[in-house]
């Protein structure tokens, strides 16, 4: 097994999958709890419209569908702040926009030479250097981040109207945790791709939830069950021969719903 | 004679969604050290009251003064202590009671939220203070309504407010429970000198431990001391001609029916 390390793109996804495990192992937990799941789903389709304008103008594709998700998860934001407007609402119309923006620009440039199926569904082949050192990026920046405001989250998370009443600043909170998802998302594509990331955003937390009854316990097991599943994904994908993002996600949710099974059976045996 | 600046005060206090008027012309002063309710029928505007003083509206006419500060100004100094209305949170949230009143103490401290022992000390005595020493390890998401409601009071106090709000914070309880929660109340009044502003619909029960009763419909009906209420038309305004003040003691020994 450790001859695939010989191999620089499976070290390179080998790494990341690291990083990304310990990102979305604590990210998910605040984001299922704030009901926001369809956020993560949100955020990622709208990459579609990034990446597609990033090619229309020549633009490298990160950089694009990073200015479009950040743009975009804030202006959803603004918006439900502002506005009688639901998440699930304020997500689901730049949700198909962008979708819709992205399949113009395609269909407009005539010819193009990239991998569209590796941004919807990942290419760990297509994994490179510059991915994992952004990737090391988003860690330095958001753990600290997550270390010194954990609490003040939390309490956002639980209760956002007396969060900001006791001395939160709930408004400057909230943006940080939203450009770190939006970017995390992003820089996570290349692995699992633009449909399947949002797997990564809800799993981690739910199979936390499962086993721990303390919010410190739960974020652990989110970033050890990510981790297990990532590294299980991608070894698993390259000697069964499949994508990788769809074994990652898919053996996540098998394990997952092994899990349920067996807590629900643990319960009725308890009576 | 020294001019004493009132708690609350809102004067001429107007609010408007569309076309229709949800608060008329409210004049009304909360003196320091004061348990008033706001009561009223559902859509009558208690809450938004709650909401205006807590500095959560923007969009009003007229002036509202927290102990002669705009309520913007206050709104994150911790001057306040919050219970929301109803049982929001979700059963599920991984968390134990102790932390959830320790929240109120992290947000007080700097990077690193590094607790001290004084903090320490205040989330156990505000515990202890509403009965729930003994649950602090319990999950938040198993206890009953009213050991929920007392946790969350403590988490208010916590922040050690000069006002405390309450939205709806009999809702869930029985009646046994709504007499010691109320008790428990007056209790905090006196040791922590706080002044309490509640929301409730339930004019007969929380008549009894108020000091001064405000009733809501869109306007300011009545304002004064509970008994003075009793008596007054205005009543009949705020919920229906055919409303009946039931004036009674903890027991109910000697309910006395007063129209």
């Amino acid at each position: 097994m450790t001859e695939l390390f010989a191999m620089e793109f499976f070290r390179n996804a080998f790494i990341m999958s690291c990083i990304l495990s310990v990102l979305f192992g604590i990210l998910s937990f605040f984001v299922v709890m704030r009901k926001m799941s369809f956020l993560g789903a949100g955020i990622a389709h709208t990459a579609f419209g990034g990446v597609a304008l990033g090619i229309f103008f020549g633009i490298d594709p990160f950089v694009s569908s990073l200015a479009f998700c950040v743009i975009s998860a804030l202006l959803i934001g603004k918006l439900v702040r502002h506005s009688s407007i639901s998440y699930d609402t304020g997500i689901g119309i730049f949700f198909a926009f962008s979708m819709a923006l992205g399949a113009i620009f395609i269909s407009l440039k005539k010819s193009y030479s990239f991998d569209l199926m590796g941004y919807l569904f990942g290419n760990i082949l297509g994994v490179s250097l510059t991915d994992v050192l952004l990737a090391t990026g988003a860690l330095v920046l958001f753990v600290p981040f997550m270390y010194m405001f954990l609490h003040r989250i939390l309490f956002m998370t639980f209760d956002e109207e007396v969060a900001l009443v006791s001395g939160v600043n709930t408004g400057l909170l909230d943006t940080v945790l939203l450009v770190f998802l939006a970017s995390i998302i992003v820089i996570s594509i290349k692995i699992v791709g633009i449909i399947l990331v949002s797997a990564l955003v809800v799993l981690p937390a739910s199979f936390g939830m499962l086993f721990a009854k303390d919010y410190r316990k739960v974020l652990l097991t989110g970033i050890l069950y990510t981790i297990f599943i990532m590294i299980a994904g991608l070894y698993l994908s390259y000697f069964i021969d499949t994508p990788a993002g769809a074994t990652i996600v898919t053996s996540g949710t098998l394990l997952y719903f092994t899990a349920v099974v067996i807590t629900w059976g643990r319960q009725k045996l308890r009576g | 004679m020294d001019h004493v600046i009132p708690a609350i005060e809102l004067s001429g206090v107007w609010i408007r969604y569309g076309q229709n008027v949800l608060l008329e012309d409210i004049n009304l002063k909360v003196e320091e050290k004061e348990i008033i309710s706001i009561v009223g029928p559902n859509g009558s505007g208690k809450s938004t009251i709650l909401k205006c003083i807590m500095g959560f509206k923007d969009t009003f006419r007229g002036s509202i003064k927290v102990f002669d500060r705009d309520p913007k100004e206050v709104q994150q100094s911790g001057i306040f202590g919050y219970l929301p209305q109803g049982n929001h949170h979700d059963i599920n949230f991984p968390i134990d009671v102790y932390n959830v009143v320790a929240m109120a103490r992290y947000s007080k401290r700097g990077l690193f939220e590094k607790l001290k022992p004084a903090d320490r000390d205040i989330i156990n005595g505000t515990l202890e203070k509403v009965e729930m020493a003994d649950f602090r390890k319990h999950h938040f998401g198993s206890l009953s309504g009213g050991q929920k409601q007392r946790v969350l009071i403590a988490r208010a106090l916590a922040t050690r407010p000069k006002i405390l709000i309450l939205d709806e914070p009999s809702t869930g309880l029985d009646a046994v429970a709504q007499d010691r929660f109320y008790e428990l109340l007056k209790t905090l009044r006196d040791s922590e000198g706080l002044t309490i502003v509640m929301v409730s619909h339930d004019i007969g029960t929380v008549s009894r431990f108020v000091d001064r009763l405000a009733c809501v419909k869109q306007r300011l009906h009545f304002h004064g001391r509970p008994e003075d209420c009793a008596s007054n038309e205005s009543l009949a305004k705020v919920f229906g001609k055919n409303t009946y003040f039931i004036s009674h003691d903890k027991n109910c020994e000697t309910c006395m029916d007063r129209k």
